[in-house]
């Protein structure tokens, strides 16, 4: 373990770095945080991942035949396209000149903004965190200005490829300001081309001004071998409604950290979460809401549905501050157990510290109603039919929220292709 | 009037908070291995027990005070504690008259029923005041039917196979450090073993005070209920007022085989500090249960006392068709600390868990609830109910909750909820309309809150609880 720490750190100063001034000392200080750090919050949570000889990612051609099944809006739409970390100009289509990519190295004259905001959020004392800053190369960049309201979804894709059963270690992060009033829609994926194992660490930074709103999705659907670590931070100004909904279909292991600041009144947040996962993966939900000002609410959904060796966690935490009278907060997460060799653990926590607030948390772990399953068969639908409807149905109450309605509908064939059944309706 | 009220909270007296001037032999502060034995040997304790002591003060030197926990408090100093507190006796002890009569005054003030008393409230006492057992009530009327009841010290005595073969088999020495420190100075305590198919005819009860200053009380509880038996036991304590913190650090064992059933209630109301957060006893207790097949254990608590309380009821569910019940009222005020909540490990099939807890906090105290439902690989048909409800009355309080739940069967069934609030202006409105003057509306309210916790005591406990519950909440009103 101390051998890829070693190799991550001699990496960091083989570099070159005609980076700006500013950026440098960022960076110089995040690795001194990672090498006193990493390994105790390795040891924290529990993950054997860097256990591995890892490289880092090279340069390998990828042809636009190979990532355009993989595009939700092949042609409208703005689009950032990340390949091995590196920015491609050639698959990306900003279309409008808010969103933008920024490397270190660019003049500070024009990121005077950024860097009032970059790693602002982000705890440095974290490792994994601190790493994605040391090392990360090329960062996503949106900024909606103030009243803009953006009418197509904006998409972030991380692609990666590689030669086979090699580790890789990748480092996106995203950097999201909306100003006051704007309104944005925002898909981030990752896929890996190829047979190879990448662990991408990656962060993402969302800032929100007063009475905006963002719909951010995240969707975890990789293969197999590959490893994500995704650590979210959000900052709420007055009245803004931040929605966030991560969902996780595959990989090997998947950790979301998702930390939520409400740094004014009247803030909304909303999570949602829809695992299905089938064969030997673990992913790993920690979410922290904090209202620390009056009138904030909170409304938290994670459903879950296990199957194969697949593994789960839901740690969700709702700080309630003294200052943050009638503050609304709901936390729920629902699971479903399919297979003997499964297993979830829950920790819906609430920490309050104000007396006129309204907090509820419930959670629940059991199977499909069988007296459900009786009737559909009764009916002459077929047991794989009417377990598929049932998973419906539970997850149901997530995917109608959203309000894309091609996201919906690629959600949905995501979902019947796991289940392996055609369904010719949308729920 | 709000003002005034929420001024009023620290002026609910601790009423037990009294010190009885009674001889008593104490050891002087320091532990070591010397203490350990010379423990032992005034106990006159067999040399198994003084090994098994003296291995678990060795364990216990190379642990560490956990940490992880929300509380907060000054650590304490184990060498500045006195380890053996005891009543100054001449002789055993046959009838109450030969008892001193500072220690049955003592008895009055607390309002124990112990002679006339014990017959009206059909009640079996032992009485542990500081470290030793001083009293136990009803022993004829029980030995008829078999059971044994009375202090550890003389179970270790004359019933040496049983202690030999249960002490330490539910709650292990290296199970944490207080459970190591306890069984290491553990000087009594109660033990309690129903024979194989008897319905105890009466509840059992202890109760625990802590007299002497500069003492921590070290007890130690085994209750065995053999195949088919039932038995209900109670528990109570009270302490004196005093500057310094007292550290109780109790262990408790239940084992209940098959289809048998234990039911434990503890009405714990240790001094719990003064307004300013000065003294009070750390609680730091681990009681825990092992169920065989068909069997139940039940643990229901009522916590009003301690300046700190940290324990968790736990219930082993290890045998098929086992139930684990767990009903706790926790009120915190002034500078009030508790942790508590319960563990429930799903090991058999069939079992089943239900989890009720109800946290009230005002003043500047914390209450957290923090449990763990573990469902295990083999354990078929695992059923569990949760619910964690807080109250709020003032806001510089805080209420918690850390429910914890692990599922490795898909057969189980779990379902946890909690909710946070205070106390609606609406229901205090209601209650204002019919007369019903703000504080009384609280009494109300809380106890309206707390009540499916308060029926399950048995019934003297339970007036004497709902009492306590309204002397707590005296002028708490926010």
């Amino acid at each position: 373990m101390i051998d890829i720490k070693k190799k991550i750190i001699s990496s960091y100063f083989k570099k070159k770095r005609p980076w700006h001034e500013y950026f440098q000392t960022l960076r110089f200080s995040a690795i001194k945080t990672f090498k006193k750090k990493v390994l105790t919050t390795i040891d924290e949570w529990n993950i054997p991942l860097l256990n591995r000889d890892y490289m880092f990612s090279h340069k390998t051609s990828i042809e636009w035949k190979d990532i355009q099944p993989h595009l939700l809006y092949p042609t409208d739409s703005s689009r950032l396209v990340f390949v091995n970390g590196v920015y491609s100009a050639r698959f990306s289509q900003p279309q409008d000149k808010n969103i933008s990519v920024f490397s270190h190295g660019l003049s500070p004259e024009k990121y005077v903004y950024i860097i009032a905001f970059y790693a602002k959020l982000s705890s440095s004392q974290d490792g994994f965190n601190a790493m994605n800053t040391a090392l990360a190369q090329d960062v996503a960049y949106i900024h909606i200005p103030d009243g803009l309201r953006v009418e197509h979804p904006i998409q972030i894709v991380y692609f990666s490829s590689g030669v086979d059963s090699h580790y890789t270690l990748l480092f996106p992060r995203n950097l999201v300001i909306l100003g006051k009033g704007s309104y944005a829609e925002i898909i981030e994926k990752h896929y890996t081309l190829g047979s190879y194992i990448p662990l991408s660490n990656s962060v993402t930074e969302i800032y929100t001004d007063a009475h905006s709103h963002l719909e951010y999705f995240k969707i975890q659907n990789d293969i197999s071998k590959s490893s994500l670590i995704d650590q979210t931070f959000i900052y709420q100004k007055f009245k803004s409604k931040c929605s966030i909904s991560t969902f996780s279909f595959g990989g090997k292991l998947v950790r979301n950290n998702l930390h939520i600041y409400q740094r004014d009144s009247k803030g909304c947040s909303k999570l949602n979460g829809i695992s299905i996962l089938h064969g030997e993966i673990l992913v790993d939900h920690h979410t922290v809401i904090e209202h620390a000002y009056p009138n904030g609410k909170s409304h938290e959904i994670y459903k879950g549905i296990f199957d194969d060796k697949a593994k789960g966690v839901f740690n969700g935490k709702i700080i309630v501050r003294k200052e943050a009278k009638k503050t609304d907060a709901f936390q729920r997460n629902n699971n479903i157990l399919l297979s003997r060799k499964t297993s979830v653990k829950t920790k819906p926590h609430l920490e309050i510290f104000a007396d006129d607030v309204r907090c509820t948390h419930g959670c629940t772990i059991g199977q499909f109603n069988e007296q459900a399953l009786f009737y559909f068969r009764s009916r002459g639908i077929s047991e794989k039919e009417a377990r598929a409807q049932l998973m419906f149905a539970f997850v149901q109450e997530v995917l109608e929220h959203i309000p894309i309605p091609k996201l919906k509908k690629h959600l949905y064939e995501i979902i019947s292709k796991k289940m392996n059944v055609y369904l010719n309706f949308y729920l | 009037m709000k003002q005034d009220l929420l001024q009023k909270i620290p002026e609910s007296e601790y009423k037990y908070g009294f010190y009885s001037q009674l001889d008593s032999d104490k050891f002087p502060k320091g532990l070591n291995e010397k203490v350990i034995v010379s423990l032992s040997k005034k106990r006159s304790e067999p040399n198994w027990m003084m090994q098994w002591r003296l291995e678990a003060f060795k364990i216990w030197k190379e642990m560490k005070e956990p940490e992880w926990s929300q509380i907060k408090y000054k650590k304490l100093n184990y060498q500045d504690i006195s380890y053996y507190s005891a009543p100054k006796r001449k002789t055993t002890v046959n009838s109450l008259d030969q008892v001193d009569s500072y220690l049955l005054e003592t008895f009055n003030k607390l309002g124990i029923p112990l002679e006339e008393q014990k017959y009206l409230a059909g009640v079996a006492l032992d009485v542990v005041i500081d470290s030793i057992s001083v009293t136990t009530t009803f022993k004829k009327t029980l030995s008829k039917k078999g059971i044994i009841f009375c202090s550890i010290n003389e179970a270790i005595h004359k019933h040496p196979e049983l202690v030999r073969k249960y002490i330490g088999t539910v709650v292990p020495i290296r199970d944490n450090f207080y459970a190591a420190l306890n069984s290491a100075v553990f000087s009594d305590g109660s033990f309690c073993y129903i024979p194989d198919g008897v319905h105890c005819p009466m509840e059992l009860s202890t109760y625990f005070r802590i007299n002497e200053g500069g003492t921590g009380q070290f007890e130690r509880t085994l209750v065995i209920a053999g195949k088919g038996a039932y038995v209900s036991y109670l528990e109570g304590c009270t302490a004196p007022r005093r500057d310094e913190n007292q550290l109780h650090a109790a262990v408790v064992e239940l084992i209940s085989l098959e289809d048998a059933e234990i039911k434990y209630s503890t009405v714990q109301n240790w001094f719990p500090g003064d307004k300013d957060g000065k003294g009070g006893v750390y609680n730091f207790v681990t009681k825990r249960g092992i169920c065989e097949t068909r069997s139940k254990i039940s643990w229901t608590q009522v916590e009003t006392g301690s300046s700190i309380t940290w324990k968790y009821p736990s219930c082993i569910l290890k045998g098929d068709y086992s139930i684990g019940e767990f009903y706790s009222v926790a009120i915190t005020k002034n500078f009030q600390q508790a942790d508590t909540g319960t563990k429930m490990i799903h090991i058999g099939n069939n079992t089943k868990s239900t989890i009720i807890s109800k946290g009230i906090s005002s003043g500047k105290s914390q209450n957290s609830y923090r449990g763990l439902v573990k469902v295990s690989k083999q354990a078929e048909n695992a059923r569990n109910f949760s619910q964690c409800d807080s109250l709020l009355i003032g806001n510089k309080c805080g209420a918690h909750t850390f429910p914890n739940i692990e599922v490795n069967n898909p057969s189980a069934r779990i379902e946890h909820e909690a909710t946070t609030s205070k106390i609606g202006e609406d229901q205090i409105f209601f209650c204002n309309q019919r007369g019903i003057n703000k504080e009384k509306a609280i009494a109300l309210i809380v106890n309206g809150f707390s009540k499916e916790v308060l029926n399950k005591l048995p019934l003297e406990f339970s007036v004497e609880a709902k009492k306590l519950l309204e002397i707590s909440l005296e002028g708490s009103v926010g």
